[in-house]
Order: C-alpha cells, then structure tokens, then sequence
C-alpha cells in the first residue's frame, strides 16, 4: 500500500517504539502483555518446557530397553509412558511450536501489521494451552492410558483405561 | 554389491522373492538421495565462502536463471521421484496377487499369538512351517484388535483385522528359521507377539504334513476322554460342515443349488452376485467373512435381510472352516452369469 504524503512524515517523525524487553521488566507486565512479541515468547518457554517433558519420558524409554524383559517398569508402564510421551510430544510441542512460538512473534512483523488483531484473545489463547496442557497430563497420568497416541480402535477401545465403563467384561473371550 | 550394501544399512537376510527387489529400489533411493543432498550441502558450503560479505558497502546483484535451468530443476527431481513410484507400484501390485497355484494357510492374530490353520489337517500355534519354493498365500484375520504380520526375512509386511480377511502370498528361497513380529501396537504383549516360519525343504515338508495327518487320525480313532476339549477333527472342509450344522446354517442355506431363504453356497465362491442396491460383488473370502459378521450391510437380490450376525458366536479358526467349506461346493457345470434371485425380472410396459 502506498503511503499519503502526510502519513510518511508523520512516520518518518515518529522515534522508534521501545524494545518489547525493555517495555515493563515486572513479572505482571509480562503475564497480563497484549504484546504479539512477549506472548510468542511466552509460548516458546511453554512448548520448550514441554519439549523436555516429553525428552524425559524419552529417556525413560531408552533406559528401560537397555535390557530385554522387565526391567525398570513393566510392559504396562512401559506403554503408558511411550503414550505420554506420544501425547506430551505431538499436542503440547510439535503442534504448538511453529504457529503459536514462531506465529505470534514473526507473522505480525512479516505483514507489516503494529499486532494481531485481536490482542488479548491472543493472550487467553497462551491461558487455555496452559489449562489444556494441565488437564491433559493430568487425565493421562490418572487413567493411564495405554493406547499410543495414535489412539487406534479397536485396541484403544478395549483398552480399560479408555473406555467409558471402567473395567468392561470382554466380550470376545 | 547386493551384499556390501546389504550389511551397510543393517537389513537382515534376503529369504523371499520379494526380498530382493524390494532392497534394489531401497537402494537406488538411498543411494541417489544421498549423492544428491551431499553435492547440495557442498555446494552450500562452496557458496557461503565464495560469495562472502566482502565490504559492508557490498550490494547482492540481482540474479534471473535462464528457463532451461529451471526447468531442469523441476523435471530431473520429477522424474526420479517418478520413477519410483511406477517402480515400487509394479513390486506393490506383484505383492498383492496371489498367483493362482498358492497353497493357502489361514492365519489368525488375537492378543498375542499367531495361530496357523492349514485347509488339508493340522492347526499350529506360533509356528508357521512351509515348503520352500512354494507360493504362499495366507489368509489372515485377527479375533480381536488390529496386529501386523511382519516378517523382516521377507520383506513381507501385512496388517491383520478383526472382522475381515487380508492376504499376502511370499515365497520363501531358503530353508531356514525366520522370526515373524508384530509390527502393529497391540497392547501390554504387543513386543511378545512373535511366531516364527519354518521353512523345510519339500519333502521334509511332504513327510511333516504326512505325520500330521496320521497324528490327527490316531487321535480320532480313539474314544473321546473328558480331557480332549475340541480336538481338531478332520480337515478345515468337515470341520466347516461340522459348524455349519452346529450353528444352524443348513436352515437357510442349501448345498445343492436349490433356492431357500438365503443363496444357496454351491458355486458361490467367486460367483458375481447383485446385491439389493444394484452393486455387484464377487464372493470372495471377504465378502464371505464380512457376510457372516455383518450380514444386513450387503444382501444379495431378492433376499431379506433376516440373517442374524454371527461375530462372536463363532471362532476365527471356525470361520475359516467355513469358508473353507463353501469353497469345496463346487459344480462341475459351467455356470454364467448369476444364479441367484428371480429367474426373470418383469417386463415394464407402458
């Protein structure tokens, strides 16, 4: 879009906007932010702390295949933990990462735009991962889910963790 | 060069006919991805050095390529990629049919055991013995959950479902043992899920179905004790009549080509049959098995609906008797076109 001549002086005037770091250095003024920059920061630490999550749960893994058979944990850990770390890896990290990190702290720059249109939905959105997030974890860690996070059926549904019911009487014995 | 590469890239013995092939075009992927992402990466780091920030006055100079070399960009990665994929069609479309000489061996898959049933006699449990220089064709199904039928060996992998049959033929080169895996995430036994293939030389494989047979009249010769709970009786074929009339089959369906409540099962394997909503079917082991389990999603024309579903009432190896048993009724006279319906529909005049 070409600029009228009065808004290009008044832009050339205009000094440059403080640093997003240096705009406020409270704890408040990071958490209650309409700045795309700061959310997007936000959200790397987010989805970085949960990188490491799911890199724990990895590592986990791996110790425990150091020996054949049971060792560390039982087949049933075993698969519930795969499936955390499934969970915790694609819908807290992979998903997240790009759009919300990179998204919110590029894109805005990328068109020219001074935010994102709707500032403080964009900063309930970074609440919501973190409700998300928590409830997430906290379902899987409670009904221990076995079932990877490809969540197949019919195996996801036989699985007592997952179905509605509870410890269902198989049908097919 | 087969075997330099072979132990390279870690892949474990070729025993099949597929084996083979299937490592050539692995090879002639893995082979020009990587000479090609090493001259890219090269010629990056040749870039970065030759056309370095001199001065920071430097200005980049605007460069357009002529056509040709776009055009050479897009056409040579094309053509390899597809290249490939009619490569690896042909092996796709070679490993999905069954030659029309296969032996065939039912194969069931539930939490966690492969169990083999072969039409002619005996049943095994985890393993799987086969002449070599034969062709295969299993026929497989699962009682419960989604398993995967992977033999690394043979580069043969094949998913396993409840509720149908898939198929997948091998032919197996070499005498030898070779593992069968899981290769679908089953449950908490998912890793102990393992069988294992036998494969025996010809004869050797004559005389183990032969002592099979003997083993299996012996036990029939005997009088029954309490402790022998279902024995295996006869081949797939009487143990499928045997089911047949213990669930009742006979009610509806007759074996002599006269028309009852349902079609009748002489010549019905492979027959091409309409079903009420005008699609026409062939009658193949699927079509059979999804009929069985589910028998009100596809009837044939001029039949009702009334059959009840069989899933769970009857056993995956019973299944396979069954169907084992319709393929046995066959006429010998030619039939064309189908059998089954009304003779002749009504002629709509105005």
């Amino acid at each position: 879009m070409r600029l009228s001549e009065p808004d290009s002086a008044r832009l050339a005037g205009t000094p440059p906007a403080p640093s997003y770091l240096t705009d406020g250095t409270t704890v408040m003024s990071w958490l209650n932010t309409r700045d795309h920059k700061r959310v997007g920061v936000m959200f790397l630490i987010a989805v970085i702390a949960a990188f490491f999550l799911g890199a724990i749960f990895a590592l986990t893994l791996r110790m425990k295949l150091l020996q054949p058979g049971p060792f560390l944990m039982d087949a049933l850990s075993y698969n519930r933990l795969f499936t955390l770390h499934g969970i915790v890896m694609i819908f807290l990290f992979l998903i997240p990462s790009i759009p919300s990190a990179f998204g919110n702290f590029v894109l805005p720059l990328m068109i020219g735009a001074r935010d994102v249109a709707f500032p403080r939905i964009n900063l309930a959105s970074f609440y919501l991962y973190l409700a998300g997030a928590a409830i997430a974890i906290y379902g899987m860690v409670h009904g221990g889910a076995d079932t990877g996070w490809t969540f197949y059926t019919p195996s996801s549904r036989s699985s007592s963790a997952c179905s509605s019911s509870g410890s269902r009487p198989s049908s097919r014995a | 060069m087969n075997e330099l590469l072979r132990r390279l890239l870690f892949l474990p013995d070729q025993a099949s006919t597929f084996a083979r092939d299937i490592d050539q075009l692995h090879f002639f992927v893995i082979l020009t991805t990587f000479a090609v992402s090493t001259a890219v990466g090269l010629t990056a780091i040749f870039f970065f050095i030759l056309y370095r920030r001199r001065s920071d006055t430097q200005t980049t100079p605007h460069i357009e390529p002529p056509v040709w070399m776009e055009a050479l960009f897009v056409i040579v990665p094309l053509f390899f990629f597809l290249l490939w994929f009619f490569i690896g069609f042909a092996e796709f479309v070679r490993q999905q049919t069954p030659p029309s000489d296969s032996m065939d061996v039912y194969v069931m898959g539930k939490k966690w055991m492969w169990k083999f049933a072969y039409p002619d006699g005996p049943n095994a449990i985890n393993v799987l013995r086969v002449p070599a220089g034969r062709n295969v064709r299993l026929l497989m199904t699962s009682r419960d959950v989604i398993h995967s039928f992977y033999v690394p060996e043979f580069r043969m992998k094949k998913d396993v479902l409840p509720g149908r049959y898939t198929d997948q033929w091998f032919n197996a080169v070499e005498p030898g043992r070779y593992q069968i895996l899981c290769a679908e995430y089953c449950g908490a036994g998912h890793s102990i899920m393992r069988g294992e293939v036998i494969v025996m030389r010809p004869q050797d494989y004559e005389d183990w179905l032969a002592s099979q047979k003997r083993g299996l009249a012996s036990r029939q010769d005997g009088a029954p004790t309490l402790f022998d709970f279902a024995p295996p009786l006869g081949n797939l074929v009487e143990q499928g009549k045997r089911v047949a009339a213990e669930q009742g089959c006979f009610k509806c369906h007759s074996t002599d080509g006269t028309r009852h409540i349902g079609p009748t099962w002489l010549d019905l394997y492979h027959r091409r049959e309409r079903l009420n909503d005008g699609k026409l079917i062939d009658a193949d082991e699927a079509y059979l098995t999804r009929s069985m389990m589910d028998p009100a999603q596809e009837v044939v024309d001029g039949f009702q609906p009334v059959m009840p579903s069989f899933e769970g009432k009857i056993s995956g190896p019973e299944v396979a008797a069954l169907v084992e048993y319709i393929k046995s009724l066959q006429s010998d006279a030619v039939r064309t076109g189908p059998s089954e319906g009304p003779a002749y529909a009504p002629v709509r005049t105005r």
